[in-house]
Order: structure tokens, then C-alpha cells, then sequence
């Protein structure tokens, strides 16, 4: 099985912090992907700069084969030295994960990472080993479909001490927060967005240390093929069209000339709704082996300010107040698949080039192209092919 | 059956076709013509300049705004309905 990692990682910092002092890095690979969560010391500059050379010296010391001890040993003696605590520290998760499943996680000092299958926690066959004078633990195991890998900084585990917990929200306790709240249609962003939220709830909305969660889940991949635009030469219209149709995940047309190519192209009827949904975006049509056609360029700005606010926020709500072009749209590139491409087509519009005509072939290109830059800050792999 | 097919394209939209489209759909109920207007949406007639554009069996009228679009019932599809 060739499995796609879905990942998501969002921070709080420590009330009254620009900066964040836990820092996660992704590293996306042919056969995998390779995240690491890590904790510098204390807070704001310092702590970020800790966590920075942490993350970083792991991801490119592992991701070029090197083997854990020697990384570790490498962190130890290169961190720099805290003049006010005498001591270089940061913790760290380490995930490695390949397309068939297999995981390899190590852990120093960071609260233990839950494993969730159909709901319930997932035990890890931990082995601990001494390596420079750290305590690390060590684990292989065999990940299945579906399942989440949760890992979060020690501020997690610290939300609401002395606040509305006297000690905190335990370990044992998120595991439990975790397997209640958990739903079989859980993406990694909703269970990541769920624990932060509540974290912050907890800190009454001051954190009172930087707070992280980074969680990965194993799925099938489901690619999505959106086509915006007729191509430039009307002759590749039938290699456009053909390469929509064999995309075997979800297919989307943006453009009223566009998807009336397509129903010329495929010989099928194409029938659009009457009713608009919401006065400001054009109402949506449909066509056997399409799963969504909207109007084109109206439709993609609002796309743009729908996943720039589901950016600032992660709050998966946003998507979901209205079902017209622009938010069915938005959910399937947000939620519904693993994988975007784009193909627009660069064709002026005969119709559109006149001075009062608020629409240009410009506009439409550069909002694809910063709605694919929003979904790869999402971690969502994007690409663009002009035809 | 008359039919009308009102423009919901990008330059259409921009130009109002969403108020065109309801009071279409409202004029067409209070004349009790429901029977015998189908009433539709299309995408660009590539008619972009001189929207919105509304097809009334085949035939196109431009610059249908919403202080039109009781007069083309009146002129256009009335006639047509009882023809």
C-alpha cells in the first residue's frame, strides 16, 4: 500500500512572546515524510534559537542517513550554552514515516507521542538507550491506514497549572481527551486544532509556556485535479480534458467556458443551477464525472479569502457556513483531498477585453497561484501547469 | 413552453445577475407563469460586455438588470406564454 502522511502543526507562544520556543520541521521525501517537534529552553529568542538548531540539525543529519547516536552526541556538543542556566537543552520527537507505514520514532525529554487507531490509544514498544548522557527512547512499528501520531510540546501537559487545574493537564489526561474527542472523519488538522484549542481554553487564552501539537496521519492518497481557464491553443483542448478525466481522485472545473469545453469535449450535458446560494459567487453546475464545476474567477478570489482566514485560524467552522462554489470548493482542496493540481489555461477571453471589464486574465493567475502558495503553507502539496 | 435562460458567468455575475435571476424568479410566480416558463441558468453566452444576458427562446437581450427584467416579461415572454 503506498500510503500518503497527512500532516498538520500549529504553536501558541508563551503569553507576551513574539517568538515561539518550540519549533516543528518537515521534511517531505519520495518515500516519506520526516518531522521533528523539539522545545529549547525557556522562552521567547533563546528558546527559539534552540529549537531552530534542534529541529533543523536532526531533520538534515537523519534525512542524509546519519544514525541517531551521532546526532545526538552532534546536538549535545553544538548547542549553544545558556549564560543564565549554565546548560544547552532542548527536547525532542523525531517521527520518520515511509509510504508503507513503517515508523521510526525517537524521543528526548518531549511528552511521550500517542498513537491513535479507530479511536483508542495505540501501545509503542519503547526502548531506551543512553546516548551522550541523554536518556532517549527509541521505537519501530508498523503504522495501518488511518491511524493518527500525536505529538505536542510540554505545554500541553502544563495548560491550566495553578489556573483551572492545579497541576496541569496530565499526560494520561490528553491521551483521554484525545479518545473521546476523536471522530472516525477526523483529519490530522482537526485533531491538532482540537488539542491546541483546548490547551488555550485551559490557559484561559494566556499560555503560560510555548504550546505545540504536530500530528501526522496515515491515509490513502486522494489527488485532486482542478482546470481553470481554456487552454491557449484549442488543439490541446482534448489532451487538457483527458488528463482531468484521468485523474483518479476528485475533479473540478473553475469557468463557465471551461466546463462547457468539457461537456463539448465528453459529449455529456452540463446543467447549472438557478439558485444562487450566496449573492456574491455565481451558482454551480454539474456534469456526470465532474464532482464540482463553478464560475471562474469571482468564484477563486473568494476561495483565496476562504483559505487565508481557515490559515489565520485552522478553525475547520470557516469552512462549512455556506455551500456555495467558493466553500465547496475551499473544503475540498482544505479536507477532502491530499494532493492539488492545477492546470490553467491561459486563453484570453475575447468577451473580457474591454476597459470596463473588471476581469483580466492577469487577476485569474496570480489568484491560483497564491491559493496553491496558501495550500502549500497548509502542507498540502500544490502544483500549477499552465496549458 | 417558453424557454429563459438567464447568464450566470463571471462578467454577468459581476454585472447583476444574481438580482436579475430572484426577480425573474419572483415576477415569473406573482404572473402565475410557472407552468409555462422554464426558467434556467447558464454559464457565458459570450456576451460579456453588454450583460447581463438572458436567452428568451434562442434569443438573446442584453443589459438585463433588475430594471428590465419586468418589462422583458411583459414585452417578451407574456406574449409568448399565451401564444
Amino acid at each position: 500500500m503506498n500510503f500518503f502522511i497527512e500532516t498538520s502543526w500549529d504553536s501558541l507562544n508563551h503569553y507576551g512572546e513574539e517568538l515561539c520556543g518550540d519549533k516543528v520541521d518537515l521534511v517531505k521525501r519520495d518515500k516519506g515524510i520526516l518531522m521533528v517537534l523539539s522545545d529549547g529552553l525557556g522562552s521567547g529568542v533563546k528558546a527559539n534559537i534552540l529549537a531552530s538548531l534542534t529541529s533543523k540539525i536532526i531533520t538534515s543529519m537523519v534525512d542524509a542517513g546519519t544514525d541517531i547516536r551521532d546526532v545526538v552526541e552532534t546536538i549535545a556538543s553544538t548547542l549553544p550554552v545558556c549564560k543564565v542556566r549554565n546548560v544547552a537543552y532542548s527536547t525532542f520527537t523525531m517521527m520518520e514515516v515511509d509510504r508503507a507505514g513503517n515508523a521510526y520514532f525517537v524521543e528526548f525529554d518531549n511528552p511521550s507521542l500517542v498513537i491513535l487507531r479507530n479511536g483508542k490509544r495505540v501501545f509503542v514498544p519503547w526502548v531506551e538507550e543512553n546516548i551522550a548522557g541523554k536518556q532517549i527512547r527509541q521505537a519501530h512499528m508498523k503504522l495501518q491506514l488511518n491511524d493518527f501520531v500525536i505529538t505536542f510540546s510540554d505545554g500541553v501537559i502544563h495548560a491550566g497549572v495553578g489556573q483551572a487545574l492545579n497541576f496541569g493537564w496530565q499526560h494520561e489526561n490528553v491521551v483521554q481527551f484525545l479518545e473521546e474527542t476523536s471522530r472516525p472523519d477526523d483529519k490530522a488538522v482537526d485533531v491538532q486544532h482540537r488539542l491546541l484549542m483546548k490547551s488555550s481554553e485551559l490557559y484561559h487564552g494566556q499560555c503560560g509556556d510555548d504550546t505545540t501539537v504536530a500530528v501526522l496521519r496515515i491515509t490513502e492518497p486522494v489527488p485532486c485535479c482542478v482546470m481553470v481557464g481554456p487552454p491557449v491553443n484549442p488543439e490541446d483542448d482534448d489532451d487538457v480534458v483527458n488528463e482531468l478525466m484521468s485523474c483518479p481522485g476528485i475533479r473540478v472545473i473553475c469557468g463557465g467556458t471551461t466546463s462547457q469545453i468539457v461537456s463539448k469535449q465528453l459529449g455529456r450535458e452540463m446543467t447549472i443551477d438557478l439558485d444562487y446560494i450566496s449573492p456574491d459567487v455565481p451558482p454551480i453546475a454539474h456534469m456526470e464525472g465532474i464532482d464540482l464545476i463553478t464560475e471562474g474567477v469571482v468564484t477563486i478570489g473568494k476561495v483565496l479569502d476562504l483559505l487565508e482566514e481557515y490559515s489565520a485560524t485552522k478553525d475547520p467552522t470557516v469552512l462549512k457556513r455556506e455551500k456555495d462554489g467558493a466553500y465547496l470548493l475551499t473544503e475540498i482542496l482544505v479536507e477532502q483531498c491530499t494532493s492539488v493540481k492545477f492546470i490553467v489555461g491561459r486563453a484570453l477571453n475575447p468577451a473580457h477585453q474591454n476597459p470596463d471589464m473588471p476581469i483580466s486574465l492577469s487577476i485569474k493567475l496570480r489568484l491560483v497561484k497564491d491559493i496553491s502558495e496558501c495550500l502549500q503553507k497548509l502542507g498540502k502539496p500544490a502544483k500549477i501547469r499552465y496549458v | 413552453m417558453v424557454k429563459v435562460s438567464i447568464c450566470v458567468g463571471s462578467a454577468c455575475h459581476m454585472k447583476g445577475a444574481y438580482a436579475t435571476t430572484k426577480l425573474f424568479q419572483d415576477e415569473i410566480a406573482k404572473a402565475g407563469l410557472q407552468d409555462k416558463v422554464e426558467l434556467s441558468a447558464s454559464f457565458c453566452m459570450g456576451e460579456c460586455k453588454d450583460g447581463p444576458c438572458v436567452k428568451v427562446d434562442g434569443v438573446k437581450f442584453h443589459h438585463v438588470d433588475k430594471d428590465r427584467v419586468v418589462s422583458l416579461i411583459q414585452e417578451e415572454i407574456i406574449p409568448r406564454a399565451n401564444a
